[in-house]
């Protein structure tokens, strides 16, 4: 999660510091110099998408990719060169004329459906300004709402609204922003049953509540701009105003009926929004109606200063030309929430219902400050639920858990923090998970149940490698020079004792590795007590346990100790002869080839047993040590996201060859491959998604665990005694393929000195 | 050929719309790269008090084109586009087709 943010905020950072995406008076490109857009963090928005589709250019993503806007307006200018490139298109509804006609005279001369697609819609290209959401397919549907001549203001009469409503619906789309209403009325001052009588309303809002649609689309309606304008003396919300020019103004406290009659009207709550607009300085619009009754389904959007295109027809005489131009109104203000609601759709791959975008909208809106609530509903008299922040809406509410229930908002349904679901890989697994998860997603779902995508193989990622200061630990260790496997541990018995029939001695170790072989699978039983036997035929039995703090807890509150590895080893090494076989046990309680699971991945355990060949002679001078292993591993894991485990083999090997130069002096040249898995997989099974209803979406795989290289060690080791009083030991060691990865060869140098005192 | 298009003028919101407002400059700058660069008026009203002797009179009798612009005309109770243009003088047609509000906005 940690990285997820880095990369984001790293992202948006170098966006917004890129002179490429920086604007002038002249040039107001992308986000700076587009103050709303910044303002409602879009270039986090952006950023976020990016960083998840591995897009890292942000060349590639289109925000609001695969989501469809209905935009119910004027009309738009398809030519505008703002727009070129943009998925548009233009239905005229009920025989209205094209507004950006050449030949067409309006009494206005501007596409306001221009304006508020092109704050969506407008692409990045090279000047202008950046759509925020210009990914997205825009379908406009022309209504009688513009400029036009008083006989074309006739149509507004004849005009059927139910079926521009219908047309829109039935077009497929997921939003719909309208940027229109009715002036100088309140829904405050409307009883429900008056608001269905308004001019047919009722038969419209019959559409717009799509009864019995599963999703249905959101409407993103306007506030409406009458706040502060002169009324007349009896008219709705018109109190004395001495500033007026007629005396009074209206005191807008609501929405407009039509946007408004969500606070009023149950079936359209839910997947219905009033859109309040806000000034650079983040306050209420002086124009802007307040969200007032509606609160509870009405946010606050900049609607002032807001960089848009324009198309005009009327000036100057040399016919049409297209500008830019700082917008505002709510009409600007309603394309930043559905272009908003278009941004979470493809973030959120559409697997979130409409309604459940709309309320997570609300949810992640700024509440703080002057946007906080002041009403018993719990919003704000003036912003509703706030001020939008898309920055905060693409990203979880609380921890993104993975969750093991069926579906996301269910009781009991805790999961496991995503933070703390990891596999840390043992040496032997090299880059096999990284490699056989590269390209798949884990899904994690917030607070609210959104999805949330991580890559899988950054939480299984490559086997860690010994560090230098691990080599150096095992560079001087004491011993460690026999060209041939022997029994370690302190002589319990002083002289050698009778068991049954042999002779021999009993060992005894604490805090030491049960291994007496440097390729054995033994290594991974780390620091142990054990028991060793050897009888002087040359058969040495040793059982050992390792005890470490578990995870759990005790009633105290303290770590549980517990023993997490055990085992067992029997070695046949006669003395007089230059072959030794052995086979073990070796139960690992919390780990899988030195592999451990937390979180969600559930824990891992294993039962492994191996057998051994070691061969010794001397050459002119030089004694000659060989030691292969072969390990068969029966792997458990349980309770997590690995459904299965095949079993495991694995292979190791060392050749040693040491000579003794004068008293103090010895080389020690050593070729080893460490231990490896040399076959087996796993069987994922994974949160993927979930579906609009809330079912989550498991997908299972399989894994190879082979990696991709076998990694080949040389080093050749100089040790001096007397130094000091005590060893002098250097190393200098090559490892080809390290970490079983195919990667450039690994170079070290490490030389220590050991005292006893 | 292009054309920059600057207005230099305060005082209109939208102003590229209305006449006279406009100053052209032809640049060699690419197609359709035309830029306004609009200001922020100080009078906010459309001196809609100049022009409410137009109330309760028939529409048909009004000299639509000696109107100021930008200038807006819808009937009563329709729906209209929800930009915000203080300098912009609207019209309000009752069904009769008689005047019955003139505002800005």
């Amino acid at each position: 999660m940690a990285k997820f943010k880095e990369l984001r905020d790293d992202f948006a950072t170098d966006r917004l510091a890129d002179p490429e995406f920086q604007g002038s008076s002249a040039n107001p490109d992308r986000y700076v110099g587009q103050w709303a857009l910044e303002a409602l963090n879009v270039h986090q928005a952006h950023a976020t998408l990016a960083v998840i589709e591995g897009d890292m250019d942000g060349e590639n993503v289109k925000p609001g990719d695969g989501v469809s806007i209905g935009v119910m307006d004027s009309g738009v200018d398809l030519t505008h060169h703002e727009l070129a490139g943009a998925s548009i298109t233009e239905t005229f509804l009920q025989g209205l004329p094209d507004e950006t006609r050449a030949d067409y005279a309006t009494n206005d001369g501007n596409s306001h459906g221009t304006v508020v697609t092109s704050v969506m819609a407008a692409q990045p290209n090279d000047a202008g300004f950046l759509g925020i959401a210009w990914g997205a397919t825009f379908k406009v549907f022309t209504v009688p709402i513009g400029s036009h001549l008083p006989e074309d203001d006739m149509r507004r009469r004849t005009f059927d609204w139910d079926e521009a409503y219908r047309a829109v619906l039935a077009s497929g789309v997921d939003i719909v922003n309208a940027s229109y209403g009715f002036a100088g009325s309140f829904v405050e001052n409307y009883t429900a049953a008056q608001l269905r009588d308004i001019d047919r309303l009722g038969r419209s809002f019959e559409v717009i509540a799509q009864t019995g649609v599963a999703d249905p689309a959101i409407f993103v309606w306007i506030a409406g701009n009458d706040y502060g304008d002169p009324c007349d003396q009896g008219d709705q919300n018109c109190f004395a105003d001495s500033t007026s020019s007629t005396g009074y103004s209206y005191r807008a406290t609501s929405p407009g009926p039509e946007a408004g009659a969500v606070a009023k009207l149950s079936e359209l709550q839910g997947h219905n929004v009033v859109t309040v607009a806000v000034g650079q300085d983040g306050t209420i619009a002086d124009f802007s109606n307040r969200c007032g009754i509606a609160g509870p389904w009405c946010i606050a959007a900049p609607g002032v200063g807001v960089t848009a295109a324009l198309f005009d027809n009327v000036v100057p005489s040399s016919g049409t030309f297209r500008v830019l131009l700082n917008a505002q109104g709510t009409s600007v203000a309603a394309p930043m929430v559905s272009g908003g609601l278009a941004l979470m759709k493809h973030y959120f791959r559409g697997q979130l219902s409409n309604k459940e975008l709309l309320a997570r909208l609300f949810a992640t809106a700024n509440k703080s400050g002057i946007y906080a609530p002041d009403r018993t509903d719990g919003s704000s008299s003036i912003y509703g639920q706030g001020m939008l922040d898309l920055g905060a809406a693409v990203s979880p509410v609380d921890n993104a858990q993975v969750m093991t229930n069926s579906r996301v908002g269910e009781s009991g349904n805790d999961g496991y923090s995503i933070q703390s679901t990891q596999i840390r890989l043992g040496m032997a697994f090299g880059n096999s998970l990284s490699r056989s998860l590269a390209g798949r997603e884990i899904a994690a779902f917030d607070a609210l149940g959104a999805p949330f995508w991580f890559d899988l193989s950054g939480l299984a990622g490559t086997a860690l490698q010994p560090s230098a200061l691990g080599r150096l630990f095992r560079l001087m260790t004491p011993g460690g020079n026999a060209y041939r496997p022997a029994a370690r541990g302190t002589r319990l018995t002083r002289a050698p004792y009778a068991l049954a029939a042999h002779r021999g001695d009993w060992r005894f170790g604490l805090y030491e590795s049960p291994a007496n072989a440097q390729s054995s699978l033994l290594n991974l039983a780390g620091n142990a007590a054990t028991v060793t036997y050897t009888a002087q035929t040359g058969l040495e039995a040793t059982a050992f346990a390792t005890v470490s703090q578990a995870t759990a807890f005790n009633p105290a509150g303290l770590p549980r100790q517990q023993i997490s590895d055990m085992g067992a080893l029997l070695a046949w090494r006669p003395a007089d002869m230059p072959v030794g076989v052995r086979v073990g046990w070796l139960k690992e309680g919390n780990s899988l080839l030195g592999a451990t699971a937390t979180g969600a991945f559930g824990r891992l355990s294993a039962n492994n047993v191996f057998t051994g060949f070691e061969a010794a002679a001397e050459v002119g001078g030089w004694r000659l040590g060989f030691d292969t292993e072969i390990g068969l591993v029966a792997p458990n894991a349980g309770g997590g996201l690995i459904d299965g485990m095949s079993r495991l083999t694995t292979s190791a090997m060392s050749l040693r060859a040491n000579r003794r130069l004068g008293a103090h002096d010895e080389l020690i040249i050593s070729v080893s491959q460490p231990p490896r898995i040399e076959n087996g997989a796993a069987t994922f099974r994974l949160p993927v998604g979930r579906t609009r209803d809330g079912v989550i979406l498991r997908e299972s795989f399989s894994a190879g665990l082979v990696p991709s290289a076998r990694q080949i060690d040389v080093a050749a080791q100089w040790r001096r005694t007397g130094v000091f009083g005590g060893e002098f030991r250097a190393e200098a060691a090559a490892s080809h393929n390290p970490g079983h990865v195919a990667v450039r060869p690994m170079f070290s140098l490490l030389a220590g000195w050991r005292g006893e005192f | 050929m292009s054309v920059m298009l600057i207005v230099l003028s305060a005082g209109l919101l939208w102003s590229c719309a209305a006449p006279g407002v406009l100053e052209e400059n032809e640049t060699d700058g690419p197609a359709q790269v035309d830029v306004a660069i609009m200001k922020q008026p100080k009078d906010r009203t459309c001196n809609a008090g100049k022009h409410r002797t137009l109330i309760g009179r028939p529409i048909e009798e009004i000299d639509i084109a000696a109107l100021p612009r930008p200038l807006r005309v819808y009937p009563a109770g329709s729906r209209i586009t929800m930009d915000h243009r203080p300098e912009r003088l609207n019209i309000v047609i009752g069904p009769d087709g008689h005047v019955v509000k003139v505002r800005c906005g």
